[in-house]
């Protein structure tokens, strides 16, 4: 119970030192909302008018604690370049809620390929004796890993999409309107973010397996008499799977963050291309809850990842 | 002599690994420096007569949308590319190891401290770290290299911090514990070896990284600046002519992987020479 | 990711249109056909009077096209929307008392005539019959009343279209009569009567949707993803639009529109990069007309040395607009000197004999050394990072003043500071961009009188301002236009800034539509589109 909340004291305080930097930032940088809203048409008049609108003209900290009120009421605010209809704004809970479905279902999609590949992968590597399998599968992981993501992506959807015509590239299909069309499009920019992630995995799962072959447990094993076999299924994997539940605790994060450059290759309307035209337009009020939202996620994966290690490796626990 | 046998590594076998990584990043690295003195053709000059040639003899990487030889380009870019992304991870990495052993080692309230700051640089777009980092001190290499250095850093911490969280209570570990031996000396000394491992594959990891997050800098013009090149803004120049001109996008981005793929076996190569 | 400058747009102007509108004036009102045919849409075959004309067939009713834009909505409401993007889709939604024909001309369209007072003071507008909004109410005087009252301010205070400042007074003479008062006179103002016409009191309702009196009528909107429309079946216009359904689908990258119009999921797209069109018209149909814009080297005038008549000319004499047409204008651009667009036949002036089209190093080199500059300077180009055709002119450029022994680096820079640090605060030396004319011939040129607070390059001329201040005092547009000329002179002999194209818009349209209309002002008509029967 202590522990439970020692997390959520942590998790506030994180949230909160989060927020008052993205504040800051855009105290910082330069270009303001109101010129990226009136562009070159914007005249003295108009945009005093909108900063007084929108609520600029007030001194920073007064803003600062305006909005963390609010966001504490559950108002998220309204985006100030989003417009719902002709004489409201966005509110930011509705137009990140929208473009959420699409990062979440890209993050478990290529999580589940990565999953599913790679650890069989990795297991099948470090019990192989055969040196020649051994080889390609090093040359194979490696190379995945050395593909820049963007180039990556513009090889898949010229290989699954202009070769083998298995998804039209950029016709994404949204998931209000046809779901089946929406998980089929998704599954080919879930292949790309997959790709160097089943390297990675299944590198580290081979290496921390190889790590615990080699401990005092086995060698105590082996003397006994259990089979190779046994040994690696009951014993080693166990505690070779931890450094992988880090990594892939780090994957999800990454991914349902935004996978910016997968969402641009692939013209997925998600949080990273949400979070990049944001920031280019100044759009604070969606910078700022999109940054809570992932800063939130980030920590509690890693708190899930936290508590696994705990149920699975008894030396922690006893601690 | 079995020098094509890719599991050499027991005994006097020739390490393929080795000896295949460093060909790759010897040439790298000979190209480089090759590029900063001499050039086949000049890499900004344009020619409007000899735009999109596509690769032969005279332009062995063919001709960019401006006529200017894309290999003399590569030959500059990569050293431009290599230093940023070296010095990138040598900034995280360097921090990593440091935070990550200490917070990983003792824990408690340092831990707690380090790693909120570390969850909140996470959960920061490293764009607009960017664009805080270079508002405040202004353009050039060196920011974007503090930029990146800096958002790089979480996830050096974290696999360092994981590992020393394991091994902490090793055996091994234990037991020169009890034999007194300094803390200093066991963090370093006898935890360190034998993370490097796994800390090999972030740092190649992050260098390919670093190369493409520069890149996607240039991209929202904040990185490097034009006409200077790197391998990552050529990549983001030749986008549009993906298609017409393959050899635009290929040239920077085989080079990328090229040198990712050649320090991953170097350090593979490193590990079985060491064993 | 390419957001042009400014923002919307503008036209050959029709000398006659004083009163009435083109074909139409007064008595000719239920002769709505004649209108149509008069913007160049003819119910099959060749429009004859319109560049790029498309596949020529049957034309059908009914289908749908999906039209890539290259940047989001940012605002739905037609009064307050200021980026170029966005009223290039609003056009189909909205229409203002008049509006613009793809010759350049104005057409009637709330309106059905209208006159102006002697004076010029006096504008009578006479609503046109049986014009009904997309919610089937139809449109009265007090719509017409409201929305010009909100344009121009005298509601709240805020005029949201600035030329429309001048208006004092809108009133209601009799059900199908609306006058609009002035308190000086503007020939040009009439433009300013394309803006919207929509229901009263409208902006004020909770949760209004956009609604208008235009072809189509709104559907819906997804932020990052796009507009969706579908015919008005109530449009004065008989028989028009054909099309059923437009989606205006969100592509802000040019190689995923390119992917997405080989196969065939987008139909439309416009503003092609050179790439594009060379890629894209193996396969599809790709129409070319010149674009609204005109792209420059803008320099400071306040900041040394480009404070320096010499200097500025010197780095005119140094720029190769023709190589640049070559690299960035894939050879179809227009050269240009000065703040025209060439298609304005009436008020443009070519002047590119001044400076010349290619590089002449020898007098700039002269120039500099009387400057006192014989081993040139340093020049920072800052430029907006997000236009690729801006970024590479100014690479071009950095090695054409190279050649003069000017060194000059580019600061590739975000939009957003752009329009902070260069554009409003003007710190800056030097920049590369283009502007799009409003919906006036001087409003490229009205900048760069030396108090406008456009006046982003600083320049100063008084004898600019002398035949600025003529042009304001002018009350025919034969006058202005002689004036227009004489700025056009002054700006290139002072060496304000140094203009370098207008570059040419190339469309994408699938090859079984046709019907596609280009309008020398940036909107995207899809009323004319049509499927060609097979």
């Amino acid at each position: 119970m202590k522990y439970f909340v020692k997390k959520i004291v942590t998790l506030i305080i994180t949230l909160l030192l989060v927020s008052i930097l993205a504040f800051l930032a855009f105290q910082i940088i330069p270009g303001d909302v109101v010129h990226s809203i009136l562009g070159t048409e914007a005249t003295p008049e108009r945009e005093e008018a909108l900063r007084e609108e929108l609520g600029l003209d007030k001194p920073p900290i007064e803003r600062y604690l305006n909005w963390g009120k609010n966001v504490l009421r559950g108002d998220f605010g309204v985006s100030y370049r989003y417009s719902k209809n002709m004489n409201e704004m966005m509110p930011v809970k509705e137009l990140i809620g929208d473009k959420l479905p699409v990062t979440l279902w890209l993050a478990l999609l290529s999580v589940g390929i990565t999953v599913l590949i790679a650890i069989p992968l990795g297991v099948l590597w470090a019990g192989t004796k055969n040196k020649f399998l051994d080889g390609v599968l090093n040359v194979l992981t490696q190379t995945s890993m050395a593909i820049p993501a963007f180039f990556l992506g513009i090889l898949v959807t010229y290989l699954f999409g202009i070769a083998l015509k298995m998804f039209s590239p950029g016709a994404y299909v949204s998931y209000k309107t046809n779901f089946g069309g929406f998980i089929h499009y998704l599954i080919f920019p879930a292949i790309a973010i997959a790709i160097p992630k089943i390297g990675m995995t299944a590198r580290f799962l081979r290496n921390s397996t190889l790590t615990e072959l080699t401990s005092d447990y086995v060698r105590t094993a082996r003397s006994k008499g259990a089979s190779e076999k046994r040994i690696l299924f009951k014993h080693v994997l166990r505690n070779a799977m931890l450094p992988v539940i880090t990594f892939l605790g780090m994957i999800i994060a990454e991914v349902v963050a935004g996978s910016i450059v997968v969402e641009q290759v692939f013209a997925l309307p998600g949080i990273g291309r949400l979070l990049i035209s944001a920031i280019s337009t100044r759009d604070f009020p969606v910078v700022e809850i999109l940054i809570l939202y992932i800063t939130f996620v980030v920590i509690i994966v890693y708190f899930v990842v936290d508590v696994l290690y705990r149920v699975l490796d008894p030396r922690i626990r006893e601690k | 002599m079995k020098v094509f046998n890719l599991s050499a590594s027991k005994g006097k076998k020739v390490n393929i690994y080795l000896i295949i990584g460093a060909v790759m990043t010897s040439l790298v690295f000979l190209i480089a420096i090759i590029g900063i003195f001499w050039t086949p053709y000049s890499t900004t000059a344009m020619s409007a007569r000899e735009r999109f040639a596509a690769p032969s003899w005279s332009h062995l990487f063919g001709t960019d949308n401006f006529g200017r030889d894309i290999f003399s380009r590569v030959m500059k870019a990569v050293g431009t590319s290599a230093l940023i992304s070296v010095l990138v991870v040598a900034i995280s990495a360097a921090v990593g190891i440091v935070l990550g052993a200490i917070t990983g080692y003792f824990g408690g309230i340092v831990d707690s401290v380090v790693m909120r700051v570390i969850d909140a640089i996470n959960g920061f777009p490293s764009i607009l770290l960017a664009l805080v980092i270079i508002s405040i001190f202004g353009k050039g290499r060196q920011n974007v290299v503090l930029a990146l250095g800096i958002a790089f850093t979480p996830s050096f911490v974290r696999i360092v911090r994981g590992e020393f969280i394991r091994l902490r209570d090793a055996d091994y570990i234990v037991r020169a514990r009890l034999m007194g031996v300094t803390k200093p000396r066991i963090l370093f000394v006898h935890i360190l070896p034998n993370i490097f491992s796994t800390f090999w594959v972030s740092v190649t990891i992050g260098l390919n990284n670093a190369i493409l997050a520069e890149s996607g800098l240039s991209y929202l013009g904040i990185g490097v600046q034009a006409p200077d090149a790197t391998l990552g803004s050529m990549l983001s120049d030749a986008q549009g002519y993906m298609s017409s001109s393959p050899w635009y996008v290929l040239a920077p981005g085989l080079t990328i992987v090229w040198i990712v793929l050649g320090m991953a076996m170097l350090s593979e190569g490193i590990g079985k020479f060491k064993k | 990711m390419k957001k042009y400058l400014s923002i919307f747009f503008v036209t050959l102007l029709a000398l006659t249109a004083l009163t009435g509108c083109s074909g139409s004036t007064g008595e000719s009102s239920g002769d709505n056909t004649s209108n149509v045919s008069n913007t160049g849409t003819t119910q099959a075959g060749t429009p004859d009077n319109v560049t790029g004309v498309t596949a020529t067939g049957d034309s059908t009713y009914g289908g749908t096209v999906v039209v890539g834009i290259q940047q989001d909505i940012d605002s739905l409401d037609p009064h307050t929307a200021t980026a170029a993007g966005t009223k290039e889709v609003l056009f189909n939604i909205f229409e203002g008392l008049v509006k613009n024909a793809p010759n350049g001309d104005l057409i009637c369209a709330v309106a059905e005539s209208y006159s102006l007072s002697e004076d010029g003071l006096v504008y009578t507008f006479n609503l046109r019959q049986g014009v009904k909004f997309h919610n089937g109410n139809l449109v009265t005087a007090e719509d017409v009343k409201y929305s010009i009252e909100r344009c121009a301010g005298l509601l709240d205070g805020t005029p949201l279209v600035s030329t429309m400042k001048i208006i004092t007074a809108v009133d209601i003479v009799d059900e199908k009569t609306v006058q609009v008062t002035v308190d000086s006179v503007n020939p040009e103002l009439i433009y300013s009567f394309t803006n919207a016409i929509i229901p009263n009191g409208s902006a004020d309702v909770e949760g209004a949707d956009p609604i208008g009196t235009g072809p189509f009528r709104y559907v819906s909107y997804t932020p990052q993803e796009g507009i969706v429309v579908e015919k008005n079946e109530d449009y004065w216009q008989e028989g028009l639009p054909y099309l059923d359904r437009v989606e205006f689908k969100i592509i802000t990258d040019e190689e995923t529109a390119t992917l997405e119009l080989k196969a065939g999921t987008i139909q439309l797209y416009s503003y092609l990069t050179d790439a594009q069109a060379t890629e894209l018209s193996k396969t599809m149909q790709v129409l070319a007309s010149p674009s609204s814009t005109v792209q420059a080297l803008f320099l400071n005038n306040a900041v040394e040395p480009l404070n320096d008549v010499r200097v500025r000319q010197a780095i005119l004499y140094a720029l190769d607009k023709d190589e640049i047409n070559v690299f960035v204008g894939g050879g179809d651009a227009t050269v240009i000197s000065s703040s025209m667009l060439p298609s304005l036949e009436n008020f443009y002036v070519d002047l590119n004999d001044v400076y010349g089209t290619g590089a002449n190093v020898d007098a700039a080199k002269q120039l500099l050394t009387e400057a006192g500059y014989p081993d040139g300077f340093d020049l920072v180009i800052s430029v907006p990072s997000n236009y690729p055709v801006h970024m590479q002119t100014a690479e071009v450029i950095v090695e054409q003043l190279k050649a003069v022994g000017i060194n000059a680096v580019i600061d590739a820079i975000e939009w957003n500071t752009w329009l902070s640090d260069v554009y409003s605060n003007r710190e800056y030396a030097a920049t590369v961009c283009a502007l799009t004319g409003d919906s006036t011939p001087g409003y490229l040129l009205s900048r760069f009188e030396s108090t406008s607070s456009k006046n982003f390059i600083n320049f100063a001329s008084e004898e600019y301002d002398e035949v600025y201040a003529k042009v304001v005092a002018a009350t025919t547009m034969e006058e202005r236009g002689e004036y227009y000329k004489e700025l056009q002179k002054i700006l290139v002999d002072e060496a304000g800034t140094g203009f370098t194209l207008c570059i040419a818009n190339k469309v994408a349209v699938a090859n079984n539509l046709a019907g596609y209309l280009f309008y020398p002002v940036y909107v995207q008509d899809m009323s004319t589109v049509y499927y060609v029967a097979e």
